[in-house]
């Protein structure tokens, strides 16, 4: 059956090429797919599950840059460039992969024009994602204002009344943390203030935005506690 | 209305050549081209296209000056930095489904080729060894923002 991905709405002739020079595999939650730094022998085509893509700065913070989801492409920028992987790929749900050898995907991008417009369709999407991540890493340094945007741009997939979101959250402190550039003991300070001023409660794994456009409203106004959050 | 540059007063989001992405095809190839584009001439003071706009057409940058504007989403100011000649704006939001992230206004008159998007990628989808070329430059430019993020 095909999924919504990019590859996955290739013609019929050109599929059949692509099925002889993939592989099919399942890894289950927890397993790297790739390390930052390693050769990019191949790419990771996500049919099925979430993997979680981080990278790690030059002090050794671990910043999560995306939760790559199905019909998603893993690994194509380097195996496209022949460097190493830029990221770390990490499997938080059970997954389902087609796997593609460099030089096989290299040479069936070269012969397909409709699968390589398809692979530069991903690279944008990546290209205009980090951008995004540099603007929220480098010029926002409340982490308060970082957390409320995290939130705020999650609050789209929630459900509630008109100003205040229900939403199932997964992620740790220190997940939340990584995302956004900062500490898990500050992530949970910063939570603590949202659930005093009744912005945002996160109980067990229900999130709970109170007031979306008070929790708007906050950006940019927390100055006197800076150096904290 | 407080502009300021971003550093390096480059467009954050980036653009492409349209010399890097097109060279070396062959004169039918450009012929093919030049049938499916526009030129068209912008006077000074005209807005191009806005920040929202859909990115239905490719505009290839020929002459003249203008500024790219945006806002930056976290801080909320308001940024600029001048319009690359020979630079295609549209391409990487069209590829990527997005609008258009910033707004092109003319200071001097301006000279454009302009492509319908989906006329553009029906020319790439003849074109294997372009529709390469532009992963790769994509695939470079992903890397360099990653090093701007593990320099962070």
């Amino acid at each position: 059956m095909r999924g919504s991905g990019f590859f996955c709405q290739l013609p019929s002739e050109d599929l059949e090429g692509f099925e002889s020079i993939k592989v099919t595999k399942a890894y289950p939650k927890g397993t790297t797919l790739f390390f930052e730094g390693q050769a990019a022998t191949g790419v990771y085509m996500l049919c099925q599950g979430k993997v979680k893509l981080s990278t790690c700065s030059q002090v050794g913070k671990i910043i999560i840059l995306e939760i790559a989801e199905p019909g998603d492409i893993l690994g194509l920028s380097a195996a496209v460039n022949g460097t190493d992987h830029e990221t770390t790929a990490e499997v938080l749900e059970l997954c389902q992969v087609n796997y593609i050898k460099t030089p096989d995907l290299l040479e069936f991008l070269q012969s397909n024009a409709e699968a390589c417009l398809n692979a530069a369709r991903q690279l944008s999407r990546n290209y205009q994602t980090a951008y995004r991540q540099i603007c929220a890493l480098g010029l926002s340094d409340s982490v308060a204002d970082k957390l409320a945007k995290l939130f705020l741009g999650w609050s789209g997939n929630g459900s509630g009344g008109d100003n205040d979101v229900h939403l199932k959250n997964f992620f740790t402190h220190e997940e939340m943390a990584e995302m956004i550039g900062s500490s898990r003991e500050t992530v949970t300070r910063a939570l603590k203030y949202f659930r005093e001023q009744e912005l945002v409660t996160l109980r067990g794994s229900d999130l709970i935005i109170h007031d979306r456009e008070r929790l708007k409203a906050v950006i940019g106004t927390r100055t006197s506690k800076r150096s904290e959050m | 209305m407080l502009l300021q540059e971003t550093t390096g007063g480059r467009f954050p989001y980036g653009t492409i050549s349209a010399d890097d992405l097109l060279a070396g095809l062959d004169l039918s190839d450009y012929q093919a081209l030049a049938s499916i584009e526009e030129h068209i001439k912008v006077p000074p003071a005209n807005i191009v296209f806005a920040v929202g706009d859909q990115p239905r057409r490719i505009f290839v940058h020929r002459s003249g000056r203008a500024l790219l504007y945006w806002t930056n989403g976290i801080t909320n100011t308001k940024n600029a930095c001048p319009a690359d000649l020979n630079h295609i704006f549209g391409l990487i939001e069209a590829l990527s489904g997005r609008t258009f992230s910033a707004s092109m206004k003319t200071i001097t008159s301006n000279e454009f080729d302009v492509i319908g998007a989906d006329d553009l990628f029906n020319f790439l989808r003849d074109q294997p060894a372009s529709c390469f070329k532009l992963a790769e430059i994509l695939s470079r430019k992903c890397q360099y923002v990653m090093q701007m993020i593990r320099s962070h």
